[in-house]
């Protein structure tokens, strides 16, 4: 895969690079101020060639407050590169994304999703930017999201000759989210993350801009195999 | 005749067991998390001994064991990874 470039976000998981016959796995858990115990998110990506990746997503709710599921909609995503501009010192790239969201509470329809994420990279900064629109099936909702993300390698300011040094970046990105018949909420996110050649470890902070004002906390960790 | 033979077999013996060293620069590195993937895919190859990844420099530094690097396998693993080979440089050839 391409991988798209850098490419990590906190919140979004379509612009993660991963190689052919690779994967990268993260558990993601979001909590607000409020007493819902959160919701932790599971992502896999596996990459089928060099601009081909197949990216999965399932919400579990800790303890959903009306006292159903627990398990959210599988989302399943196809992501094709299809114009990518390598430098030395600088890349650009363009993917878009297919798929399916799954229901798995059998009183829930299914959902179509299209969009399509842009990596941009050069010397220690590198932005994201996607969007992604679910077409409900049937009685479901359509839903959107979008997101623009900045990431700045605060260390090291120069890397060594040679290897793979600890690297910390800071996060700042703007986030929305959208359902059918609700006006759409504009986040900001701003975050730290951690990253040791295949390991990463981040966190977060999501507050809401309009509507209900809501902050909330976010933590997670990928694995790269 | 017996010299030319000579010459020959002491020739053929002076190229066996030799390593190969070469860089490769490579368009589209970023952070350590994403080139790891490059690391095993150059890894992984089996004429490879040993990768070595500059991040700074945006080259990687590939070893072959016994026999010369297959160059067309190592181009196809940095594809296969994501990225972009571009220049290659023989650095030495090494006797076992």
């Amino acid at each position: 895969m391409p991988l798209l470039s850098e490419a990590m976000g906190l919140r979004s998981f379509v612009a993660l690079p991963v190689s052919r016959g690779g994967s990268v796995f993260r558990l993601q858990y979001l909590v607000d101020t409020g007493s819902d115990p959160g919701i932790m998110f599971v992502n896999a990506a596996l990459g089928l060639t060099g601009k081909d990746t197949l990216l999965f997503g399932l919400p579990y709710r800790v303890s959903p407050p009306d006292g159903g599921d627990r398990t959210g909609d599988f989302s399943a995503l196809y992501r094709r590169t299809i114009w990518q501009d390598d430098q030395k010192y600088e890349t650009t790239r363009i993917a878009l994304l297919t798929g399916v969201v799954l229901a798995t509470d059998s009183n829930k329809d299914h959902a179509l999703q299209l969009g399509l994420v842009a990596t941009f990279y050069r010397d220690r900064n590198s932005f994201d930017m996607d969007a992604l629109y679910r077409y409900g099936l049937d009685s479901r909702f359509n839903e959107g999201r979008y997101d623009v993300s900045w990431q700045y390698r605060l260390s090291p300011a120069e890397y060594p000759e040679w290897g793979f040094p600890t690297e910390w970046y800071t996060v700042l990105e703007l986030n929305g989210r959208w359902r059918e018949g609700q006006t759409i909420d504009h986040q900001v996110t701003v975050g730290l993350q951690r990253v040791r050649h295949n390991w990463v470890l981040e966190g977060g902070i999501i507050q809401t801009i309009n509507n209900s004002h809501e902050t909330q906390f976010l933590i997670s960790t990928r694995l790269r195999f | 005749m017996i010299r030319t033979f000579l010459f020959s077999f002491l020739l053929m013996l002076a190229t066996l067991g030799q390593a190969d060293t070469v860089e490769v620069d490579i368009l589209g590195m970023s952070c350590s998390f994403c080139v790891e993937g490059l690391e095993n895919k150059l890894s992984e190859l089996p004429d490879v001994a040993h990768v070595d990844v500059s991040l700074k420099n945006k080259v990687v530094r590939i070893v072959s064991k016994e026999d010369s690097l297959d160059m067309e396998r190592v181009r196809s693993a940095i594809i296969d990874a994501g990225f972009t080979p571009a220049e290659v440089r023989k650095i030495r050839t090494d006797e076992h």
